[in-house]
């Protein structure tokens, strides 16, 4: 099992820790031998948004003041101010960016990291930030089609050796040239996010990773079950796709190790909580289930501000929680 | 009279590009003493000849993200775009992108503003129509930028000639305030126009001549009740192997009696990186 830290670029985690404190979350992670970092996405938040109680603030707070670091961007600094770990996002809205300008600064970052880079590609679900952004309004409902057919454009712009040509129904160009090339050979990988069965087929046509969404481990081995099986009738080998889990944690408790999962139950003790023990038994579980890279936030409740807390957090994880999995 | 360094961000057949090592040029600006680093755009190259046969093959380093690069390495020296090309880009996307990169610069970004591109590249980027208004365009994008950077209570809205959007909160704002400073490319008479409504700096072009363009600069300040004395005027400076300090230093000097305050170190495209910190490092001297 590998392991990925949120540089916490969004909302009130954002609002808290800073940018620069994102660049020292990345760099704890690099030095402590994590696998990954990751990040959020969005362009703008509108301040009326149509979308279920899951996502308002718990405090009725306005999120439409909560800062978003824009990831594109912050990836160039993450590049610079580490040395191993992986950048990824989890997940970027494909749709809100034009495929030649993001598979241009994508490739910049990839030089940057000297090669590091993993596109984590998702759909997107706030149609108030599709209109804002004034994208055609087809593409909300259809930011399915629309997310395949960027993809394939990046990965036309990403690896033609001559100029680069697409003709598709939401983006067409014609003989451009897209240099440099991203210094990964033949590609960054492309991760895509999801648990729909368009998504896990999206991953198997396009994807060297699929980020699966899911709520018990139950859930989870179930769809990842299923992608096997698509993967299989796609005729792909699914042990060539990284499976990965997006998980943010808490930690907190006498132990000052109870790593909390945000606001979930699984029976009595809350699942990812407890000693490290515990913790580790859990995310064998997770491992049975399939999943290959775990990326999180650990962090250790208190009164501190948040920033200390996920400082603490990740190296307790460092100490406690990777040497199980080495 | 202040001095900054275009980076050489494009690259070619002739030199394979090296990100790291201008990441590493910029940082020996910083420790020559140099105010500024610069890197210029281009977000697609297109064929038809646009540019000269070999045009696509250029390989130019996206600056937003090479400048963050920079920023994020970095303490005093400030970084700047010479020519984003903003009727190319989202302006929601480019506002949050700048913001951010000013964020991470700690307040050290110079935001270069270009209207100018080929046809072909507006067309690449699928914003062909934006092609003929361009400078309309950029005009909107700006009034956008500022709007979005705007510290506010209430949400940003937008009603413009080409894109409207209503009730947003467009967060983080950028840590210069009222914003970065804008500097405006000497691209005609709708540059002008645009330096006095909202320009911080002018971006001379290579080819004027640099007295002539001040003239014209501050007779269009002026009619729009601007002090051009607040205006950072920028010109490039050509930095070749073959020009000792010396000259270097006499040439700036005449650009200052021309009125340019940011001498703008340009070397030549096919000078790698370590010759061009080898060159600062004997400006430096010769400053001492």
């Amino acid at each position: 099992m590998k392991f990925g830290v949120s540089v916490s670029n969004v909302g009130n985690l954002g609002q808290s820790v800073g940018v620069q404190g994102c660049i020292e979350i990345g760099e704890a992670a690099d030095a402590l031998g994590f696998h990954s970092v990751w990040m959020g996405d969005h362009v703008v938040l509108p301040a009326q948004i149509g979308y279920d109680e899951a996502h308002t603030d718990r405090r009725g707070a306005t999120r439409w003041q909560y800062p978003v670091y824009e990831p594109v961007t912050l990836l160039s600094a993450l590049a610079v101010r580490t040395k191993r770990v992986i950048l990824n996002q989890g997940v970027l809205i494909i749709p809100l960016r034009h495929p030649v300008v993001l598979a241009k600064m994508l490739a910049a970052v990839d030089h940057l990291s000297n090669g590091r880079l993993a596109l984590g590609a998702g759909l997107g679900w706030m149609e108030e930030e599709f209109t804002a952004l004034n994208l055609p309004p087809g593409y909300f409902p259809r930011r399915g089609a629309v997310t395949n057919e960027y993809l394939r454009a990046i990965k036309e712009l990403w690896t033609s050796s001559g100029p680069s040509s697409f003709h598709g129904e939401f983006v067409s160009f014609e003989n451009v040239g897209a240099y440099p090339k991203p210094l990964q050979q033949p590609h960054p990988p492309i991760v895509i996010g999801g648990h729909s069965r368009a998504a896990m087929r999206r991953a198997v046509r396009i994807g060297q990773g699929f980020d699966c969404t899911g709520d018990t481990i139950e859930e989870l081995s179930e769809r990842i079950a299923e992608f096997r099986r698509i993967c299989l009738a796609e005729g792909r080998d699914p042990e060539e796709i990284d499976i990965s889990k997006n998980w943010l944690l808490n930690a907190s408790g006498a132990h000052g190790m109870r790593f909390q999962l945000n606001g979930r139950r699984d029976g009595e003790r809350q699942l990812c909580s407890g000693t490290p023990d515990e913790i580790v038994s859990d995310l064998r579980r997770f491992a049975k289930a399939g999943v290959r890279h775990f990326m999180t936030l650990p962090r250790v409740e208190g009164r501190e501000p948040a920033f200390e807390r996920i400082m603490r957090g990740i190296q307790l994880m460092a100490d406690e929680i990777l040497p199980a999995f080495a | 009279m202040r001095f900054g360094l275009l980076l050489p961000n494009a690259a070619g057949p002739a030199r394979a590009l090296d990100a790291s090592a201008l990441v590493g040029l910029a940082e020996a600006a910083e420790r020559y003493g140099l105010d500024s680093v610069w890197a210029s755009d281009r977000l697609a190259t297109p064929l038809r000849g646009e540019g000269g046969a070999n045009a696509w093959r250029e390989e130019v380093l996206e600056p937003i993200s090479l400048l963050t690069g920079i920023a994020a390495n970095t303490k005093r020296i400030e970084v700047g775009t010479l020519d984003c090309v903003l009727p190319l880009r989202n302006p929601l996307f480019l506002a949050k992108a700048v913001s951010t990169l000013d964020c991470i610069a700690k307040g050290r970004l110079l935001f270069g503003v270009s209207q100018d591109a080929t046809p072909g590249e507006f067309a690449a980027l699928g914003v062909e129509d934006y092609h003929e208004p361009r400078a309309e365009v950029t005009d909107e994008w700006l009034a956008i930028c500022r709007e979005l950077w705007r510290e506010s209570d209430d949400p940003s809205t937008f009603e413009g000639r080409f894109i409207r959007f209503g009730y947003i909160g467009a967060y983080p704002k950028p840590i210069r305030k009222p914003h970065p400073p804008i500097y405006v490319r000497d691209e005609g008479p709708n540059a002008l126009a645009r330096l006095a409504a909202c320009g911080d700096g002018l971006i001379l072009d290579a080819a004027a001549d640099p007295a002539e363009a001040v003239v014209r600069a501050r007779a269009a300040c002026e009619a729009a009740a601007r002090d051009f004395a607040a205006i950072d005027v920028c010109a490039p400076l050509p930095f070749a192997p073959e020009q000792p300090p010396a000259a270097i230093l006499e040439s700036a000097s005449a650009l200052g009696d021309a009125g340019v305050t940011h001498c703008l170190l340009t070397p030549g495209p096919a000078l790698p990186p370590r010759e061009v910190e080898g060159l600062l490092y004997g400006l430096a001297a010769a400053w001492k």
